[in-house]
């Protein structure tokens, strides 16, 4: 009796097991089949869509030492040869070490894994394990950064979006970049090949869309293969790097004293006839950029005069040119994803830190503060947080303001002036109506400056009828080549044909039509540069 | 009660036929899903193929190898501004000649063989041997043309394919391709 109970109770339970599976054990394969196709970390793609960071399915051989039969010192032999990042006795001690797992290769090509079966040895092990590839290479690897061995960002865009990246309910669709990998490759070989025409120690670059904040390219050189990096990478000098970038700062500062009211009138003169000494302090103006009489604000800029820009910065004072950096984010590291530096503000306002930093010395930023600033400068004085994401076109940020939509129109007169008669001539592309300044700093070097060394930037917007984008290009200690007919190290010869080049190449894939027929009208401001009989146009 | 002494049989066809064919329907639903299963499985499988090929066309030819090829061996360049046009009314003006530029297509060179209109020139019904002989002339000299204009556009294709070989794709690419097609050929046996 006992015996048919327990039969019956047990046969009741495979019955209920039987119809708990029929009715809720759904199909695994259909799910199965579904998951597989979601990578095991998501991919990363540039605005429109192509491929940045992908994972594969890569081959790794593996050895279990402990289950070798054949030969070891032949296998050793054997393997050395084939994989040739060890010696044939580092291969023997391995074999020898009793161990039950280690590595021989990761990331191994199909040949090499057919090869290395044909040794026909069964303690050998062939893996698929998911590994990241940068499709792109070096391209843009600032922007995306790296793994670590455990398959985790550790920087860039990688370490910014791990969570997304790993996240099974989301990594199946792919992040978009507000990177265009096409501008950003012509970005990369054009300031590549500048740094080595002209022997620089560093590069960097950047392309920002002045309406929504995107970068839509940023370059750092030295630059190195997410896929196979060897050390420590180099720095992004364009959000990591601070550097006194010079004249670029010019614009800057007549900007404030266009905004304060400071500066009403275009037409004003200020002397800069000879060096200004203030205290001990001298101020010059750079040498074959000296014009010997007063100028007036467009001069100012077009001529790069040190003594007439910190002649208005003497008169705008300390309180508003403070404000107005503050305003266009210099006082604070860069809002970016990936980070930045933090910008070098001088501690002491004396008076002539408020007219060295109105040209640039004294005060420190990163190219992308520069960059963001003549962003605001051009699209109306509004300051937007900048961002390595692509940004849906209805959903902008607002933004903050930081000038008067006059002063913006104002400075997008005298910013193409700057290109149309004076340093910046270099950095023209035909038909796309840049505007911009040139700056050629003394690199800081042990506490001071070394004279040999320059950093040369070109500040640029385009098409400054109707501003869409901004691009900085800054070389590091680029040195002068008379065989490519590049005399001297000034931003004018150095920097200033990257944006050209780069503007020429890459401008319509930007979406900008150029066009010879449109320009600013600038009329008002042409009849203030004085072409006298002898005109000097400033060489930087 | 006759009823009644079929129930046990009823029983029995119940269990031996209605069951197992329940079964068998059963089972052939089953099978067909794991055929459409099967079929998934192949489709995703195929997407991950296409994905790993999308990948390797991407990483084979990067933006960086592009510009090595276009440096090296296409030079192309981006377009000037005067390329470009501002609109439907320069497109159709920009077909607009000036009267006194002559047309190439419309000068004919002397000396120039004969149309081949001649060739099938209106023969008078008369005399149908002599318009056959008429026309036979220039057909032949028509159909030397035709051999040596292929002869010229085998030698250019020559010249083509060697170009090829030399510059646009690397060494190792075309060791590559030459490698499959073997393999595949030997397959092919």
């Amino acid at each position: 009796m006992i015996l048919s109970i327990l039969f019956g109770f047990g046969m009741l339970v495979v019955i209920g097991k039987l119809a708990l599976l029929a009715l809720w054990a759904e199909p695994a394969t259909a799910r199965d089949i579904a998951a597989s196709l979601i990578p095991p970390r998501g991919d990363i793609v540039d605005r429109n869509g192509a491929p940045l960071a992908r994972s594969i399915d890569a081959w790794s051989i593996a050895v279990h030492p402990n289950q070798v039969i054949g030969d070891k010192n032949a296998l050793a032999q054997r393997l050395a040869e084939l994989i040739p990042d060890k010696s044939a006795g580092q291969y023997y001690t391995l074999l020898n070490s009793g161990s039950s797992f280690a590595y021989l290769k990761r990331r191994a090509l199909p040949e090499l894994v057919t090869a290395v079966n044909t040794l026909g040895e069964p303690g050998m092990e062939f893996q698929r394990e998911p590994d990241r590839l940068y499709p792109q290479s070096a391209m843009a690897a600032h922007v995306l950064g790296f793994l670590d061995a455990k398959g985790a960002g550790v920087s860039g865009m990688e370490k910014v979006l791990e969570g997304q990246l790993s996240d099974p309910a989301r990594r199946g669709k792919p992040v978009a970049l507000s990177i265009d990998a096409r501008v950003q490759a012509a970005l990369e070989n054009e300031l590549g090949r500048a740094m080595t025409d002209l022997q620089a120690r560093g590069a960097a670059g950047v392309i920002l869309d002045v309406r929504t904040g995107e970068v839509m390219a940023m370059t750092s050189l030295p630059s190195f293969n997410p896929n196979a990096l060897p050390g420590a990478a180099p720095p992004n000098n364009v959000t990591q790097s601070v550097y006194e970038l010079g004249s670029t700062f010019k614009p800057i500062a007549v900007a404030a004293a266009i905004d304060s009211g400071t500066i009403t009138n275009m037409a004003r003169r200020f002397d800069a006839t000879k060096p200004l000494q203030v205290g001990r302090f001298m101020i010059h103006d750079d040498p074959g950029d000296e014009q010997f009489r007063w100028l007036n604000i467009p001069e100012t800029l077009i001529y790069s005069s040190n003594i007439a820009t910190a002649r208005i910065a003497d008169e705008l004072g300390a309180a508003k040119l403070q404000d107005m950096f503050r305003r266009l984010g210099f006082d604070r590291r860069p809002g970016i994803e990936v980070g930045g530096a933090r910008p070098l503000w001088p501690s002491y306002w004396g008076r002539v830190t408020v007219m060295t930093t109105a040209y640039g010395h004294g005060i420190a930023v990163t190219p992308l503060h520069l960059a963001n600033a003549y962003a605001t400068m051009v699209n109306g004085g509004i300051l937007r947080p900048v961002t390595l994401l692509k940004v849906d076109p209805n959903k902008v940020p607002a933004g903050e303001r930081a000038l008067k939509e006059s002063t913006s129109a104002r400075m997008r007169q005298l910013l193409r002036l700057i290109v149309l008669k004076g340093t910046g001539r270099k950095g023209e592309a035909p038909g796309f109506r840049i505007a911009g300044k040139t700056g050629t700093a003394e690199a800081a070097s042990g506490g001071g400056y070394d004279k040999h060394r320059n950093v040369s930037t070109f500040a640029a917007a385009f098409p400054i009828d109707a501003p869409r984008y901004v691009m900085v290009a800054m070389l590091d200690s680029p040195k002068a080549n008379p065989a490519i007919g590049v005399y001297r190290t000034t931003a004018a010869w150095t920097a200033a044909p990257v944006v050209s080049r780069v503007v020429s190449r890459t401008g319509s894939l930007l979406g900008v039509r150029p066009d010879a027929g449109r320009d600013i009208d600038e009329s008002e401001l042409l009849p203030l540069i004085w072409t006298g009989p002898d005109p000097k146009l400033g060489a930087e | 009660m006759g009823v009644q002494g079929f129930k046990g049989l009823g029983w029995f066809l119940c269990g031996v036929v209605v069951a197992p064919a329940c079964y068998l329907v059963n089972s052939h639903g089953a099978a067909e899903q794991a055929k459409l299963n099967a079929t998934k499985l192949a489709i995703v499988q195929a997407q991950r193929d296409i994905r790993g090929l999308e990948t390797e066309f991407n990483t084979r030819a990067n933006l960086a190898q592009l510009e090595r090829w276009n440096g090296e061996v296409l030079a192309l360049a981006a377009p000037a501004p005067q390329q470009y046009l501002a609109g439907e009314m320069a497109l159709a003006s920009l077909d607009q000649q000036p009267a006194d530029i002559q047309v190439a297509a419309l000068v004919v060179p002397s000396g120039a063989p004969a149309l081949q209109t001649a060739a099938v020139a209106v023969v008078p019904a008369a005399d149908p041997v002599q318009g056959v002989r008429q026309a036979a002339a220039p057909a032949r000299s028509v159909a030397q043309q035709d051999v040596e204009l292929r002869k010229l556009m085998k030698k250019a294709d020559r010249q083509a394919i060697a170009s090829v070989d030399r510059g646009v794709l690397s060494a190792s690419t075309m060791e590559d391709l030459q490698k499959l097609a073997k393999r595949e050929k030997l397959a092919l046996r």
